[in-house]
């Protein structure tokens, strides 16, 4: 397994260093003085020169992309120009709020996939075969932003029963249920094609898994086709749905965007989006850094779960 | 007395609308005790009838007729009654032990689950009794072997546990269903063994289901043999096969191929002393190691040649090489040691543009007749691909020389317009074969190009090759892990053990006076497909290995 | 394992472990690769029925009204119209008015076209250039490593993520929107081209091609490319439908083409705020956003389907 991972990081430090270095260069191809962008057409000289200073772009190249890993390794960003206040409590606030957010999501599109896959997988009711593959394929194929909209029309304007947008007024950590109430809509919107994706994928490898011998052996022995369905099959199943998992995870930045538009949730989505229409540039270059930190992270991780799922990957090399 | 009574048994198949019958009023006995050997041909429908006596076919089979344990109707039987019935009173043993073992689980868990489908036992119990199986079948250090994963045992290993599974609840019966097939010859045999020693101990009844003729002689009592899903012909093991009285079993037993047949003559070599087509010289090979480990020698040591005209047979178990020596001979596999030479150029550094003059005198055939021709070119097309890139000429030149080969390989005309799919398996290794003599090679290089097909598939196969090599006169390195149906067509036979050559010569100096003690050993596995002189093999040799 | 009679473990773990009906024979039907064996029934058919055919019509019908824009439209797609100001339903504004007294209808009619140039042109465009690179780096291990990286790159960025990224220096519009697409398309066909032809490489019938001396264009062409061509045809299908998807939701936050040009992301996205005085406003674009996604979707598991037989 040591060996396993030793394989993987470096190709993923690899990723980390060339998307910095991509984000960092792409930025400065903007037409333009950033400085001056963002201090304002009415600023003065002495002012500019201040920004330029602060953004350290009065130093060499190579210098700068130092400055500016380093501001984020210790997380002191600097000032936002065009949006207000300090990027780094911009930023934590958007991370808890987004974290929430996916955190909910996710839980839900895990629970969503364990009911269905196992379910779909294993059923011989047409009907029901039938309505699970067409509900998978709506969620699946319908963007988060069309749902988004219609989850708003029926529950916000036909039905006005949930809030449409924004955060509880008291706070999220105020009353639970009014919390609930916020969540249910912008979380539910980024599960949905989460879940469908993890039921599909599960449903699929749990239908090759059942075709497998090993499972003609466990059913000869007797073992009941519930308990091969729930234990034998979807333990094999489970190393390669985490890595789809991980997968759809890492895309979760790109939903929260979208739904945090829709329902004027303040994370890093809404976040993300206002720094582009306002060219807050040192905002954006942050924010996509960010966004490729926590896919190579979940890519780590996703590794690390499926290695020590797999026995044949867990003991190469590792105890032999 | 009858344990499990199978009459008039049906099975139909429904695929795309269509129905289709694979198993025709199949009636059998099986008694308390016995080994009743099912065997055929694929699509004989014997591994089916097997899986319907348990309830283990997919739901598009319809099965009829009736089928009793103990006088109890198992047919029609609801899945939760069923499943009490398999593990407990009827367990199976399958083919594939790689695949028929949970590969995330330990050996010991599987073992104890299927304890625990029928028993409740505790936590401790199981682990005894998990023991207590583990060393029934013969594994060592059961207590350490049992936390181990299936990848970490070997093929015979996994099958004793595959077979300890399915003893762990003292079953009435046993359906073997092709429990060797993917196993080594030296491995089977002691598989056989330790099936023939349990059914003895335990007194289950066993059926196994088999194609291969050794083993039936090896191991049953009865046998019945099955066709295109009847019934042909039971009987006695003995009266069987010594007066087989179907048309189709006499034919069956006379396409296996056997080591006590008449081996070639080497022909008189008139013109020995003539250069060799292919020379190795204490060859060694190797294939790197992946991700910093060490390279894996697969060959080490290796010296023989093969002369024009020459068949040489190259045999011996999985991991021996064997392949990897016809890799070299392609120019696929440098040596990293010694020499290898084809038609007299040292093949280690050889230049791809002359490596490319030299392959064009070489053919190829391969095992796998499904993968070995492009599914989207017709027969034509496939046989006429060599021609194109050598042989220049017009399209009607070519369209006649792939008549040409077609009839060379016994196959009508009309086939050059057909896709592989259409074809048969044995069909499509004769356009295989067609293809690779269609530059008229000097050497032909045939990977088990009869493995996957059946006994009298493969027995038309070898003798069209056979004749072909004696009016063509290519020389051949005919790489197979069966050692009969070597002595049908080499004329010299070299065996190889991990890498190494262990002996070679005449085939039939090295097949009836081997040398080498892994010869002998090798020789010894294979089952004669007599019970008469099995029985006898059998007990001259198990004297001195009990010993 | 060094034996070839073991099969290679690529292609073992290819096996298509269905039962044969007459399944007798493990070892038999241990030998059919999936994927390289299953091209029986012409392609044509399985678009002609069931699934497939309802995608391919949701597909044509929206395209057809995209193109027939200019009859269907009643107003230009720009205009104001005056004392319309989110009017709702009507029979001359069956999707009412958005709040710069445009009609949505039109609109929507015309905001199609941008999709299906983004579909139809700039996706394919994307396969091709996906696919020779995914060619190349099978073919050179030089160029494989490098490849190989750059997917990896480009994977790292969720696609909304990407036009961010490249909007923040090009602005909006639809060159960029064009460039999203090809950069999401490109690992996505990169590694699909590359993985099957690797796989296709170790199948004897192309080994005994390279054997008898066949140039390395010869076996390519001749055998692995038709050989490949279902599973790209499937993800061409899928990454139709991925495009509609980062076309609209680029103009649907306001990255996409420069107002007032009409697109789909931009009505939608426009409808939020005024779902309460017009509620059709948004149905317009729900619609065919779902059509044409929904219509890919069909069309590729229709055959992906078949191709699994």
């Amino acid at each position: 397994m040591t060996r396993y991972l030793l394989r993987r990081v470096p190709s993923l430090a690899l990723v980390l260093v060339a998307a910095s270095l991509l984000i960092f260069a792409v930025l400065r191809l903007i037409p333009g003085d950033p400085a001056t962008t963002l201090a304002g057409p009415d600023a003065s000289p002495a002012t500019v020169a201040a920004i330029r200073h602060e953004l350290g772009l009065d130093q060499s190249v190579p210098a700068q992309y130092v400055h500016w890993i380093w501001s984020v390794v210790t997380f002191h960003l600097g000032h936002s120009y065009l949006i207000g206040g300090s990027i780094s409590s911009l930023v934590s606030s958007g991370v808890a709020n987004t974290a929430l957010l996916a955190a909910t999501a996710l839980a839900a599109a895990v629970v969503i996939a364990a009911v269905v896959g196992p379910l779909w997988a294993s059923t011989s009711n047409r009907w029901l075969d039938s309505l699970l593959t067409g509900a998978n394929t709506l969620a699946v194929a319908l963007p988060t932003f069309v749902t988004g909209v219609l989850l708003i029309l029926v529950f916000g304007v036909l039905w006005p029963v949930l809030p449409t947008g924004g955060t509880p007024p008291a706070g999220l950590l105020a009353d639970p249920g009014i919390t609930a109430q916020y969540l249910f809509m912008p979380a539910l919107c980024l599960a949905l094609p989460i879940a469908a994706v993890l039921s599909r994928y599960l449903a699929e490898s749990l239908r090759t898994e059942l075709r497998q011998p090993y499972v003609t052996t466990a059913l000869a022995a007797g073992v009941a086709r519930r308990r091969i369905v729930v234990r034998h099959a979807l333990r094999n199943a489970l190393p390669t749905t985490v890595t789809v998992l991980g997968l759809q995870v890492g895309t979760l930045l790109g939903g929260a965007v979208l739904v945090e538009y829709i329902f004027s949730w303040p994370g890093l989505g809404q976040l993300i989006q206002q720094a582009i229409t306002r060219r807050d540039y040192p905002v954006v270059q942050v924010l996509l850094l960010l966004s490729v930190v926590v896919f190579v992270l979940i890519q780590l991780l996703t590794d690390v779960l499926h290695a020590w799922l797999d026995p044949r990957i867990r003991l190469e090399g590792g105890t032999k | 007395m009858a344990v499990l009574e199978i009459d008039q048994l049906t099975i139909d198949f429904e695929t795309f609308g269509a129905r289709q019958r694979v198993v025709e009023g199949l009636s059998l006995t099986l008694h308390k005790g016995e080994v009743l050997a099912l065997v055929g041909e694929s699509g004989s429908g014997k591994s089916v009838s097997a899986r319907a006596v348990v309830g283990l076919l997919p739901e598009t089979a319809e099965v009829g007729g009736r089928v009793r344990l103990d006088g109890t109707e198992l047919l029609g039987l609801p899945e939760d009654q069923l499943r009490r019935v398999r593990g407990s009173r009827i367990a199976m043993v399958f083919q594939e032990p790689s695949t028929a073992l949970n590969p995330v689980e330990t050996v010991g868990w599987q073992i104890a689950e299927a304890v625990r489908a029928h028993t409740k036992v505790s936590r401790a119990q199981a682990r005894t009794r998990v023991v207590e199986l583990l060393s029934m079948v013969g594994i060592p250090d059961p207590d350490v072997r049992r936390r181990h994963f299936p990848h970490q045992l070997s093929g015979g290993q996994k099958q004793r546990v595959v077979i300890a599974m399915a003893l762990a609840n003292d079953p009435d019966v046993l359906i073997a269903d092709e429990p060797t097939t993917a196993l080594d010859v030296t491995v089977q045999a002691e598989i056989l063994a330790l099936l023939r020693s349990l059914s003895e101990r335990t007194g289950a009844a066993v059926l196994l289901i088999t194609h291969n003729m050794g083993v039936v002689a090896d191991l049953a009592d009865r046998v019945a043999v099955m066709r295109a899903g009847s019934l042909v012909e039971q009987g006695p093991v003995e009266e069987v096969f010594a007066a087989p009285t179907s048309r189709y079993t006499r034919d069956l037993l006379a396409s296996v191929p056997r080591l006590d047949a008449d081996s070639r003559q080497p022909e008189e070599s008139a013109d020995a002393g003539e250069a060799p087509v292919f020379v190795t010289r204490d060859l060694a090979v190797e294939y790197p190691g992946r991700s910093g480990a060490a390279a894996f020698r697969a060959l080490r040591q290796v010296s023989l040649a093969i002369a024009p005209g020459e068949v040489l047979g190259v045999v011996g178990e999985s991991g021996s090489g064997k392949s990897t020596l016809g890799r070299v001979a392609l120019g696929l596999l440098r040596p990293v040691e010694g020499s290898a030479e084809l038609f007299g150029v040292p093949l280690a550094g050889v230049r791809r543009r002359e490596l490319r003059g030299l392959r064009r005198r070489v053919g190829v055939v391969y095992q796998d007749p499904a993968a070995s021709l492009d599914p989207l070119r017709t027969v034509g097309e496939s046989i006429a691909e060599p021609l194109v890139l050598h042989a220049g000429g017009t399209g009607a030149e070519r369209a006649a020389q792939v008549r040409d080969l077609l009839d060379s390989v016994a196959l009508p005309q009309s086939f050059a317009d057909r896709l592989p799919r259409h074809l048969s398996g044995g069909q499509r290794q004769r356009v295989a074969l067609a293809r690779s003599l269609a530059l008229h090679p000097e050497l032909l290089i045939a990977d088990e190009p009869t493995s996957a097909l059946d006994v009298s598939v493969q027995a038309v196969i070898i003798e069209l090759l056979r004749e072909l090599q004696e009016r063509r006169g290519f020389a051949c390195l005919f790489i197979s892990h069966d050692l009969a149906v070597v002595n049908e067509v080499a004329d010299r036979v070299a065996v190889l053990r991990e890498g190494r050559l262990v002996e070679a010569g005449p085939v039939g100096r090295v097949l009836r006076t081997p040398s080498d003690d892994y010869t002998r050993r090798l020789l010894d596995s294979i089952p004669v497909p007599d019970p008469v002189v099995q029985r006898n093999r059998r007990a001259a040799s198990i004297e001195p290995r009990s010993a | 394992m060094t034996d070839l009679s073991l099969q290679n473990p690529e292609l073992a773990a290819s096996l298509e472990p269905t039962v044969h009906p007459a399944g007798d024979s493990p070892q038999h039907r241990a030998v059919q690769a999936r994927g390289f064996q299953q091209t029986s029934r012409p392609r044509r058919s399985a678009l002609l029925r069931g699934r497939g055919l309802v995608g391919l019509v949701l597909v044509g019908l929206v395209v057809l009204i995209g193109v027939l824009a200019p009859l269907l439209a009643s107003y230009a797609p720009q205009a104001q119209i005056a004392d319309a100001n989110l009017l709702g339903a009507s029979w001359q504004h069956p999707f009412g008015t958005d709040e710069v007294d445009r009609d949505v209808l039109s609109r929507v009619v015309y905001g199609i076209r941008t999709d299906a140039l983004i579909v139809f042109l700039v996706v394919p465009l994307g396969a091709v250039i996906g696919g020779v690179v995914g060619l190349v780096a099978s073919q050179f291990t030089a160029a494989d490593v490098v490849a190989q990286r750059v997917f990896d790159v480009l994977l790292a960025f969720p696609a909304l993520i990407l036009a961010i990224g490249l909007t923040a220096v090009t602005g909006p519009g639809l060159l960029p929107i064009g460039c999203v697409v090809v950069a999401v398309e490109l690992p996505l066909f990169g590694r699909l081209v590359r993985s099957a032809t690797l796989k296709a490489r170790e199948l004897p019938f192309v080994e005994v091609s390279e054997l008898m001396g066949a140039p390395r264009w010869w076996v390519l062409w001749r055998h692995i490319l038709p050989n490949i061509t279902e599973p790209i045809v499937v993800q061409l299908a899928l990454s139709m439908s991925g495009a509609v998807f980062i076309e609209s939701a680029m103009n649907f936050i306001g990255i996409g083409v420069r107002p007032p040009a009409p697109s789909l992301g931009s009505v939608l996205s426009g409808s939020i705020a005024n779902l309460r005085y017009n509620p059709m406003y948004a149905v317009g674009p729900l619609l065919v956003i779902a059509a044409l996604v929904l219509g890919f979707q069909l069309v590729a598991q229709a055959l992906s389907a078949d191709r699994r037989g």
